[in-house]
């Protein structure tokens, strides 16, 4: 089969499979490499040879199309952004016999962000509480009457990268974002926001919008509509691994950028697939030639 | 309620319900799949619409519109018996698309009339949900190893749940449900005039008419039948709510659930007391009687908290007369305990 035919047998058939399970339960990091092996195997061999020498690093061929790779999935980075997906149910339509129960079960008193895993809960939980890692760095906090959201510790100023003030909290007295809050206007006291934080602050939280008829409400930062989406957790997840692993993103493109090379140009070529397949093993110089 | 799903029928609904049958889908038995219709729509359209309105606002289903292809699909790699392959119907577009209107209309309704323990078709409810739950009771049950009075989680399987779906029991379950008798004949019209021709290797065999079943390939056969499970359901809320059946509760704050259902995929769960044993026995029998569901009893399964005397156990399977008792079965394709 060609490398053409493979891509869409592995995409289609090796990486869906497991994603009905991956929706409710963690299958771990090890079961989740496991499964990337035997993948990447089968991606690099050949029917007359049964050894492969690995062209391309087995970690390459899951960036995205646009950054060189061929858009295989982390399966265990995409199963937390699975789960993140029934954290954020939970949190955001509470009503359901699922979410009655849970709460029921594991936080009756507080909402699910403020939980933490403990003996003796059922494996499913236990997972979806991975996923609402994912989910908190995600989150921010839309602003009705300020009465939920803690200044100094909710993620509720929009903007990249922090979603906290950035100003240190000193000795201020102020705990809830409604007491930033002019009462009389339903808008923002200007002198206050700007006596209290660093101007970098104080700028962006001039131009959030309020509005005092709702209670505080959680959105998805990465979305433009608020909506989580399951893509975008595991976009999210993705960047997070690379700033741990300390190559932060631009770091990744600007190294296949040295060889001159715009990924995207590959796929958007009007050929059959087979050649595009063709093209990108020469560009990352992976053809076996000698 | 009524007045929304008995609203005149409008052009704009056949359209949308054309837009989202996939082009190429298996055609019917006049052999012409949705693209046809939508790349000559502006030819057909005005006449499609007309037609199709006709049926939808009162007039007779045409002849020939409701002729429906059966294939038998294998569910195993050698099938054998007939029970190894799965009928699948193909329709023709235009009764899809009369069948299609009626169903988008009847989804959205679904959410204020379906208990939330059915969490199958149901805009708004996700498949997951049931699993997580599921999962959750097992969990609690299985972790119920002191005291007194065990716990119990049947899971039923309904041998060929759509097809053997009596007409008359649908009809008057929608009546139960308060629809209006216009719309139920409508959609008796749908149901009730079909005929088949099965294709087996390529061949057709004659015609005939059935008696009873939803067609699995039917754009209203799953709403139809999660408003029959609907009869179970109100039965087992009733029997709860009578005190014969005891729910499942995980903690004192939690809602009390004794099923879940996920189409005809069933899970029961209560306090594995003989009183309780009957009353489900009574009630299946009731359930079967009159839906025409017959339970796989192969195929079910029971599971025991660990503190259930043996007694009990015993005497639960005999009442059911399922003797499967494992751990390590699944519900909706997932176990239903994972873990040491």
């Amino acid at each position: 089969m060609s490398k053409a035919g493979k891509e869409i047998l592995v995409k289609a058939v090796a990486q869906a499979i497991p994603t009905y399970a991956m929706s409710c339960f963690d299958l771990t990091k090890g079961l989740c490499d496991e499964l990337s092996t035997i993948i990447g195997r089968y991606w690099w061999s050949q029917q007359d040879k049964s050894e492969q020498d690995t062209l391309v690093k087995l970690g390459e061929i899951d960036e995205i199309k646009e950054d060189g790779g061929l858009g295989f999935r982390d399966l265990y980075l995409f199963n937390m952004a699975m789960l993140a997906r029934q954290a954020w149910r939970l949190l955001t339509s509470p009503d359901t016999l699922c979410g009655q129960v849970l709460k029921a079960k594991y936080f009756p008193n507080t909402t699910i962000l403020q939980c933490t895993a403990r003996e003796g809960i059922s494996y499913s939980w236990r997972s979806i509480l991975q996923g609402l890692q994912l989910l908190k760095q995600g989150l921010i906090w839309r602003i009705g009457n300020g009465n939920n959201t803690n200044i100094w510790a909710d993620p509720w100023i929009p903007r990249g990268c922090i979603r906290k003030p950035i100003t240190p909290r000193g000795s201020s007295l102020l705990t809830k974002v409604s007491e930033l809050i002019d009462p009389s206007t339903g808008d923002w006291d200007e002198q206050l926001v700007t006596d209290t934080f660093w101007p970098e602050d104080a700028s962006v939280i001039l131009t959030i919008p309020i509005d005092v008829d709702m209670v505080d409400w959680p959105v998805w930062h990465f979305d433009p509509m608020g909506k989580f989406s399951v893509k975008s957790a595991y976009k999210l997840a993705i960047q997070i691994r690379d700033q741990n692993l300390g190559r932060d993103a631009s770091s990744s493109t600007a190294a296949s950028s040295n060889a001159e090379c715009n990924w995207h140009k590959i796929w958007q070529l009007k050929f059959p697939n087979k050649v595009n397949m063709f093209i990108w093993r020469l560009a990352h110089n992976s053809l076996p030639v000698r | 309620m009524n007045e929304a799903l008995l609203a005149p029928f409008t052009g704009d609904e056949v359209w949308a319900a054309l837009e989202s049958i996939g082009d190429l889908k298996a055609p019917g038995a006049d052999g012409m799949p949705s693209i046809f219709y939508k790349q000559f729509w502006q030819l057909l359209g005005e006449r499609v619409k007309k037609e199709v309105l006709e049926v939808l606002n009162g007039g007779d289903m045409p002849q020939g519109w409701n002729d429906t292809i059966i294939v038998l699909i294998p569910k195993v790699k050698q099938p054998e018996k007939l029970k190894d392959l799965r009928p699948i119907s193909l329709c023709n577009v235009l009764y899809k698309l009369v069948s299609k209107v009626l169903a988008n209309r009847l989804k959205k309704i679904l959410p204020d009339i379906i208990s939330p323990s059915q969490s199958a078709f149901v805009p708004g409810r996700m498949i997951t949900d049931n699993v997580l739950l599921a999962y959750e009771l097992t969990h609690h049950i299985n972790n119920r190893r002191r005291g007194a009075g065990g716990l119990a989680a049947i899971k039923l399987d309904m041998s060929k749940a759509y097809d053997r779906i009596e007409w008359p029991f649908l009809k008057k379950m929608m009546q139960k449900l308060g629809f209006q008798e216009k719309w139920i004949d409508l959609i008796m019209k749908c149901v009730t005039t079909v005929s088949y021709r099965i294709k087996v290797n390529g061949e057709y065999t004659d015609r005939f008419f059935p008696q009873r079943g939803l067609r699995h390939g039917d754009p209203l056969s799953p709403y139809l039948f999660i408003l029959c499970a609907e009869g179970l359901s109100a039965l087992l809320q009733q029997a709860e709510s009578d005190g014969k059946i005891e729910g499942i509760k995980i903690r004192r704050e939690a809602p009390r659930v004794n099923h879940l259902f996920f189409a005809d995929d069933s899970l029961i769960l209560m306090k594995a007391r003989c009183s309780g044993a009957q009353a489900l026995k009574q009630i299946m029998c009731k359930y079967e009687l009159a839906s025409g569901q017959v339970i796989n009893k192969d195929k079910s399964f029971i599971l025991f908290s660990p503190n259930t005397g043996d007694h009990a156990k015993q005497q639960k399977r005999l009442i059911m007369s399922i003797n499967q008792e494992a751990s390590a079965e699944r519900y909706l394709g997932l176990p239903v305990s994972v873990g040491k």
